[in-house]
């Protein structure tokens, strides 16, 4: 545990419980409970409509829940302290929520002030990110001429001003080169390490959740599982075997769907991938043996998330196994 | 304060990014101005009239000429025959058709009615009942001075004496009539379609919920809309107000400070209407729409071109809940009558109780659909 200036990395500052909220009929999010230590990035991963979004904007302060608490920042309610807690946090979401009209600097200038920073120090705030950032040229552009990725970086820079303790990001890297991506997760882990914020990030990108400390996955509005990614993978690992196929790999692939040894098979590119069912590991390499040379994969994130996702859809199977 | 001053900002640097907006701010109250205050004349004049005239005789055209005369009727052309005359209403050419009967000289000596017809278009009502109004008050006057003449009274001598006074427009201008009422629709106008789809696009954009999750409150970021809006209102209020002055005479017979008082009520009270719009809109097109449909029935219901005492009581009743009623009484009140708020004290309060439930309102369902 490393002790930054606002407090000591690790205990926890950020906690959700039994979080629920219905839009009508239909539940969106439904008690889901879970906690973020200071200073770590926390992922929150779900197919799109999953209820990821409706939580951070429950977290945020931007929508009710119809039950359930978010506390955290050392004793703060969303609920009663919102006003608080908006000052003390940073959003971004994936529709780079700036004003077009309006130029970088100018931008960077209103939300600074939102925030109550006095000029001189939102002089000092706004040289040092677009520095760190790179975006120095484009401070007297208006933000319509600017290309996803720049709009990427203004607004993460908006988003950190205030220097947030607890920071939000919604999808923050769609549609943004690897290179923009590099650059904005490298701060975003700097800050967090160093300064102690605390960072919950919704992405699909599998790349981005390998890096989290710790995951959420989240479907249908439920909180599935919850861990490290080594602990999440830890359940599937010895039990996928990789094949590259001599001939037809759909022919492969309808040959042994459907096998009892097997929880599921997929196709990876032209190689075949085989989960075994637990215990069953053997009889799943005998079966894919014959059709190539197979090993043992390494589980990735995507097949913990189709694994979880197959046992939730037929709960039964789940226990009988 | 500070953050109500950083959205006041932002929003006046946007207006002056919008050269559209800001054309549309001047040009609105100019157009409309010059429009309604030359345009609408309900004073008809030189109306189209055919005449069939069958006598052809002295007392005749001694009518047609008292007619003429007024310069309410201009005589298009003669025709001789009933076919001709409808033909010529038929096709638009008149509007006014007087038939002469051929016995119309003889019969005033003989001491029997005289008979002409006259016959109005009377499709466009307003200037048929004037014409018709006009013609018989001619018709009279020609008939007593014949019964006078025979019974040889004396012509100025009527034994019931009428006169009418028209106060406060003595010339009985339309534009003095319009030209008040027109602040409020201009106001109106432009203020609820700003408002209405200033918010929608904050939401379309996404920049409203950027702003919905820093500090900034919901009263916050409402008078941040608001304030700059006020300020527009104000300029469109002065800009009508000196024309109103130097291009139609119209003179402020009151206080200038109360009409801009009761001008800031009513401002408000669009712009929370404009807001209760933007609340209920996902998109700038419905927000666009939705003003424009609340739009007509606020201009016909609010008294500006037709009097509510003439309309049905359930839309007298709803003229109730078109703010410019009151703000039209209080102009028509301040500018042409000289009244002070003393006098105007009911359309004051129902206008100040109107202006603050709507911003309530709005406040509450902005509330709601953030939530």
């Amino acid at each position: 545990m490393s002790d930054t200036p606002r407090g000591r990395n690790g205990e926890i500052f950020l906690e959700a419980k039994h979080l629920t909220r219905r839009f009508g009929a239909f539940t969106a999010v439904n008690d889901v409970s879970f906690s973020v230590p200071r200073g770590k990035v926390f992922g929150f991963l779900g197919p799109n409509g999953s209820g990821k979004s409706t939580t951070i904007r429950m977290l945020t302060g931007l929508l009710e829940p119809t039950s359930g608490t978010a506390t955290g920042f050392g004793g703060l309610d969303v609920a009663k302290d919102t006003e608080k807690w908006k000052l003390r946090l940073g959003y971004m979401s994936q529709k780079f929520s700036l004003y077009l009209d309006m130029s970088v600097e100018e931008n960077l200038r209103f939300f600074g002030s939102i925030y109550g920073l006095e000029p001189a120090r939102l002089s000092e705030r706004i040289a040092a990110l677009s520095k760190r950032l790179g975006f120095e040229p484009l401070l007297p552009l208006l933000t319509e001429g600017l290309s996803t990725g720049q709009r990427q970086r203004v607004a993460l820079a908006a988003a950190l001003l205030h220097e947030p303790e607890l920071l939000f990001l919604d999808e923050p890297t769609g549609g943004v080169d690897p290179k923009g991506r590099r650059m904005f997760w490298d701060l975003i882990y700097e800050l967090a390490a160093d300064r102690g914020m605390t960072v919950l990030v919704t992405t699909h990108y599998m790349d981005e959740a390998e890096q989290c400390d710790s995951l959420a996955f989240i479907l249908n509005g439920v909180l599935i599982a919850e861990g490290t990614p080594r602990a999440l993978k830890k359940d599937l690992e010895g039990r996928i075997f990789e094949v590259v196929t001599q001939g037809d790999p759909f022919a492969a692939l309808s040959g042994v769907r459907g096998d009892d040894a097997l929880e599921d098979a997929y196709l990876f590119g032209v190689r075949l991938r085989v989960v075994a069912k637990p215990g069953r590991e053997a009889d799943a390499r005998r079966l894919v043996d014959p059709l190539g040379a197979a090993h043992v994969a390494e589980p990735s994130l995507e097949d913990v998330f189709v694994s979880l996702a197959r046992r939730r859809a037929a709960p039964q199977e789940a226990v009988a196994s | 304060m500070k953050r109500l001053l950083a959205l006041t900002w932002k929003e006046f640097l946007q207006l002056k990014r919008d050269p559209i907006t800001l054309r549309m701010i001047v040009l609105v109250p100019i157009m409309q101005t010059i429009i309604f205050g030359y345009a609408i004349n309900y004073d008809v004049k030189h109306l189209r009239t055919v005449v069939f005239d069958e006598a052809k005789s002295v007392e005749s055209r001694d009518l047609v000429s008292k007619m003429t005369v007024t310069e309410y009727f201009r005589v298009v052309g003669h025709v001789s025959s009933f076919e001709e005359l409808r033909h010529a209403l038929d096709s638009g050419q008149a509007s006014v058709g007087l038939v002469i009967d051929a016995d119309f000289g003889k019969d005033i000596h003989r001491g029997q009615p005289a008979s002409a017809f006259l016959i109005v278009d009377a499709s466009d009502t307003t200037t048929s009942s004037q014409a018709m109004s006009i013609a018989s008050g001619i018709a009279n006057g020609l008939s007593i001075q014949v019964l006078s003449r025979r019974a040889g009274w004396k012509w100025q001598e009527l034994p019931i004496d009428l006169r009418v006074r028209p106060w406060y427009n003595p010339d009985l201008k339309t534009s003095s009539f319009i030209i008040p009422g027109l602040i409020a629709v201009i106001l109106t106008f432009t203020l609820i379609q700003f408002t209405a789809t200033a918010i929608v696009r904050e939401r379309e954009r996404g920049t409203l919920e950027q702003l919905q999750v820093t500090p900034a409150t919901r009263v916050e970021i409402i008078l941040g809309k608001i304030l700059p809006f006020t300020v527009i209102g104000y300029i469109q209020l002065t800009m009508t107000i000196l024309m109103m002055r130097f291009l139609f005479g119209i003179v402020i017979q009151g206080s200038v400070l109360e009409l801009y008082i009761v001008g800031l009520l009513f401002i408000a009270a669009v712009l929370g209407l404009g807001m209760l719009i933007s609340t209920v809109a996902t998109t700038q097109m419905q927000a666009m729409q939705m003003s424009t449909f609340v739009l007509l029935p606020f201009v016909f219901l609010s008294g500006y071109v037709f009097p509510i005492d003439g309309m049905p009581w359930i839309f007298q009743l709803l003229s109730r809940v078109i703010p410019a009623r009151y703000f039209i009484e209080v102009l028509r009140g301040v500018i042409l009558r000289g009244a002070g708020l003393g006098e105007l004290w009911k359309p004051v309060a129902w206008l100040s109780l109107y202006t603050f439930l709507i911003i309530a309102l709005a406040v509450a369902r902005f509330k709601k659909t953030t939530a």
